[in-house]
């Protein structure tokens, strides 16, 4: 499984580019930080190139009023120009960017969304309303360009995601967004700044279907040990058996088992015990996955430690199976 | 990378600045389908930035137009 955070990655250089993802599948062998530093490089240098086209745009603000710049955006340029537009223009007058973009639609501005200027991001986001972007970022969310969202969400200073949190209301849509986080520092920051009962039942949604689980996995295993430690135990405790045993099979057959090691090892005895006794793991072949996925990715020494503290028969299974040479 | 002096990854480094490391790790190939990528990329985005600038130019009041269109194309 090419991991979520390089994916995203992958996806907004294809969309700087503007070709289909498909096109760039080779460099997901690349890191995070690399492929991160290519795409801003790529933005940067074909924004720099219309600076000057932009800048002469820019003169044009006091002859067009508000409403008459907002009418003819919507109508006349289409979103990929509109929005590489918008950081430059919205720079050059920030008094006027509130303006402009209360008269655009959510739905227009989600269009642009995608190709705006990350360097602008964090500069112009203090000087629009707050109900504008929060509005826009709704829209994202029904959507689900969480891709898109994650941008915002990367360069968003920290009053803009605490607002962001108040105003958008999808669990789920918040989940997949801030998996997407390309640093575990900026994780960091970002769970920091949540208030402790929405990161709860934002870790909680993960339960509710397979991409929110394979997000919800990977964004544990990035946290630092304590909180790791404390939202597995939230996501954990709120299963029931049956939910317990999907989360097994999913993480397993989706190669999610890394990122559930990661968030196993900081589990208390009790959760590991009740993990252990779940059915799921007689399942036919599903130890026998999860051992060999586990090995294969250099997590030996994580499962050793789960397998130790989680006890019973599936853990008796295991341990034969790490005892085994291998092949 | 040595002996592509005047090849694909020269020409990206170019493109994007010797700085850059990640560019060390590209293919040649990789190297030209990128920089075909953002040529394309280029030539398309300064087709619809023209476009659009022409498209509403022609929709600003008359009294506006003149002006703008001086200030847009000198």
């Amino acid at each position: 499984m090419t991991d979520l955070v390089t994916r995203a990655q992958i996806i907004m250089l294809a969309e700087t580019v503007d070709v289909e993802p498909e096109r760039l599948a080779g460099l997901e062998r690349l890191d995070v930080a690399r492929l991160r530093a290519l795409r801003e490089r790529i933005s940067d240098v074909l924004f720099d190139e219309h600076a000057q086209t932009f800048a002469r745009v820019s003169k044009l603000a006091p002859l067009v009023p508000n409403a008459l710049v907002a009418k003819l955006s919507e109508a006349l340029v289409p979103p990929l120009v509109a929005g590489r537009a918008a950081g430059a223009l919205g720079t050059a007058h920030p008094g006027r960017a509130a303006g402009v973009l209360a008269l655009l639609s959510a739905r227009y501005m989600a269009d642009c969304a995608p190709y705006l200027d990350p360097r602008t991001i964090s500069a112009l986001a203090p000087v629009i309303p707050v109900p504008l972007l929060v509005g826009a970022a709704n829209e994202l969310m029904v959507r689900r360009a969480y891709v898109t969202a994650s941008r915002f969400l990367n360069y968003a200073g920290p009053e803009l995601i605490q607002d962001f949190e108040r105003g958008i209301p999808d669990d789920v849509g918040l989940l997949m967004t801030a998996a997407l986080t390309d640093t575990p520092r900026r994780l960091a920051v970002i769970v920091r700044l949540l208030p402790r009962q929405r990161v709860e039942s934002i870790v909680r949604s993960a339960a509710t279907g397979e991409e929110p689980l394979l997000a919800g996995l990977s964004l544990l295993s990035r946290l630092d040990d304590g909180p790791r430690s404390e939202l597995g135990e939230t996501f954990f405790a709120a299963l029931d058996d049956e939910r317990l045993g999907w989360v097994l099979r999913t993480a397993t057959r989706h190669g999610a088992v890394p990122e559930l090691l990661g968030v196993a090892s900081r589990l208390s005895e009790p959760t590991l015990r009740l993990i252990g006794g779940s059915p799921a793991l007689a399942d036919d072949g599903m130890l026998e996955d999860l051992v060999e996925q586990a090995l294969a990715r250099g997590r030996r020494a994580e499962l050793e430690s789960v397998v130790a503290a989680m006890g019973g028969p599936a853990a008796r299974r295991a341990a034969e199976l790490l005892a085994e040479p291998a092949a | 990378m040595a002996g592509d002096i005047g090849g694909p990854v020269a020409a990206l480094r170019a493109e994007l600045g010797d700085d850059l490391d990640v560019l060390d790790q590209l293919s040649p190939a990789e190297s030209s389908a990128l920089l075909d990528m953002i040529q394309q990329a280029r030539e398309d985005q300064r087709r619809a930035l023209d476009a659009a600038l022409s498209d509403v130019l022609r929709y600003l009041p008359r009294l506006v137009r003149g002006p703008a269109r001086k200030i847009l194309f000198g």
